[in-house]
């Protein structure tokens, strides 16, 4: 297999790696299941790249700018959201993440609908354009540091603790003063942040998006399944889960993917489900003593 | 310091709490006692704020409080334990502790400090590394008084904290919330258990059927005749 192949499957991994990361922040940390972050990889990956196409704003401003979007609507989701907690909350966000993958399709002068937007401009660093892999790899590798390195920071601090005894035991937590739906607001909005940003490095990588490629529901299930699998709640579960979960599919679709048709499908389907039965606790189990 | 007045609560069409007029002095042990279903659980929520009475005024040190959130009451100087205990099962012994830490510092060097002592003061200090699932009960009623502590209350509020104790547990305990009063503390606390009450208490107040029965000191109201009747049942002997 050619060395591009391999470079294509480091920079997804570790893409995924930090957007499972971000969304383990809500999950694992906050006890708050997402299925709608694919409205804030959306949200990212329209804004740097209509900012960079439209107003010839660099994308390295441009997704600070979708960063900063997704956190607001981000926290006004979860503000909306009320207490709702668990299945409650997740089916709000399955909502939520629809209606604004039908909003971008339907703001065509925004957006261009469902044609999509096409970034064609040469390889330049400040349009975050390169003509090899390596150095998205690079980017995205920091991109998943800095996630994870939020993620170990942040379970150290108040921060952290507040949002771990939320989770835990909701009224317990608020008996010792801690604002339970404040931080789940903060949570929420951190997360989508995080997300947003592997939202717009993604639209960097294939310079092409619409509402399809960029938020339909199996990518709001792709970071749920990759942080389970390498194991919720850890600080490098996602990592570990995307070093399983994104390969695989990756190469059984190179190996499958020509013949029979949704084989490959198949094949990924079986070998996940092999694993999370071998590790319910996740991959990251492994790692870990006792 | 807390002082709860005309407070009523209705669920459908049960009147809970009726007028009930309650007053916790600083310092001291101030017990709340009265038959299953007498809203003793229900006026303790009213105090701590996760139920908001349907009319009436809670204040403390004066001030109302009535609307505020139980986190809120908490920075304030308000802590309360579960009667069901809620550790947070999942962190250690001394995360636990920390979380009320955090309420009073952001440093994280100062929060592991105040829960070390905490934990420390109830007896703990031994398990701190340990998961909060792997404890006795006695020891997760322990704990969530430590968590309590830790964050720097004023007013304690224990529901039934004795519950489920074997009685060595139940001596240590009892000695443990005197030594919170000794401390400076102010306490109340519902209890079932006559011998952890009377060995307690400096004021009693008996609640049956969603109002104030009696209050007072603990010898005078144990042999209140209507109190006898509607919650001991016969003459309390230890009372005389």
């Amino acid at each position: 297999m050619s060395l591009n192949l391999w470079l294509d499957i480091a920079f997804m991994t570790l893409v995924w790696a930090g957007i499972a990361a971000a969304w383990n922040f809500l999950a694992g940390y906050a006890g708050q299941f997402s299925l709608g972050h694919a409205a804030f990889l959306g949200i990212g990956a329209y804004t740097s790249s209509l900012l960079l196409t439209r107003a010839a704003l660099t994308p390295w401003i441009g997704i600070a700018a979708g960063a900063f979007i997704a956190a607001a609507v981000a926290a006004l989701l979860a503000a909306m959201s009320l207490r709702t907690r668990g299945p409650f909350f997740t089916l709000m966000t399955i909502a939520f993440a629809e209606v604004v993958r039908i909003l971008s399709m339907y703001f065509k002068g925004l957006t261009n609908g469902s044609e999509g937007v096409i970034i064609e401009l040469p390889a330049k660093l400040s349009s975050m354009i390169f003509d090899g892999k390596w150095p998205y790899v690079a980017l995205a590798a920091l991109y998943a540091a800095l996630v994870i390195g939020l993620c170990v920071w942040a379970r150290r601090t108040k921060l952290g603790y507040s949002l771990l005894s939320v989770r835990e035991d909701e009224d317990a937590a608020r008996s010792l003063g801690v604002s339970s739906y404040r931080m789940r607001i903060v949570a929420t909005a951190i997360s989508a942040a995080c997300a947003a940003v592997g939202g717009s490095l993604l639209a960097q990588y294939t310079l092409f998006i619409d509402p399809d490629s960029t938020m339909s529901f199996m990518l709001s299930v792709q970071p749920a399944l990759i942080t389970i699998v390498g194991g919720l709640g850890n600080a490098f579960g996602p990592l570990l889960g995307a070093a399983v979960v994104v390969p695989l599919g990756e190469l059984l679709r190179g190996a499958f993917g020509g013949g029979l048709a949704g084989l490959h499908g198949f094949i990924y389907g079986v070998a996940l489900i092999v694993i999370l039965l071998a590790l319910p606790d996740g991959v990251v189990r492994v790692f870990l003593r006792r | 310091m807390i002082e709860a007045r005309d407070i009523s609560k209705r669920y459908g069409g049960l009147a809970v709490l009726s007028d009930v007029a309650l007053s916790v002095k600083a310092g001291g042990i101030l017990g709340l006692i009265g038959p299953n279903g007498a809203g003793k659980s229900t006026l303790f929520n009213v105090l701590t704020g996760f139920v908001r009475p349907d009319a009436g005024r809670v204040s403390f040190d004066g001030r109302d409080i009535t609307r505020l959130s139980p986190e809120s009451r908490n920075r304030l100087g308000i802590a309360r334990t579960f009667q069901i205990v809620k550790p947070f099962l999942r962190l250690t012994v001394l995360e636990n502790a920390m979380v009320g830490g955090f309420s009073r510092t952001s440093h994280v060097a100062e929060a592991r400090q105040r829960a070390r002592e905490a934990l420390a003061l109830v007896g703990l200090q031994g398990r701190q590394a340990d998961p909060a699932h792997t404890l006795t009960l006695g020891d997760l009623k322990r704990l969530e008084l430590a968590r309590c502590v830790a964050t720097g209350p004023r007013v304690l509020l224990l529901d039934e904290v004795m519950g489920g104790l074997n009685l060595t547990e139940m001596e240590q305990m009892v000695r443990l919330v005197g030594g919170l009063r000794d401390r400076g503390m102010t306490i109340v606390v519902v209890e079932h258990i006559m011998d952890a009450i009377t060995a307690l208490a400096d004021d009693l107040v008996v609640l049956a059927q969603g109002r104030v029965l009696a209050h007072g000191k603990p010898a005078e109201v144990l042999r209140d005749p209507r109190v006898v009747d509607a919650y001991l049942g016969e003459p309390l002997d230890a009372a005389a």
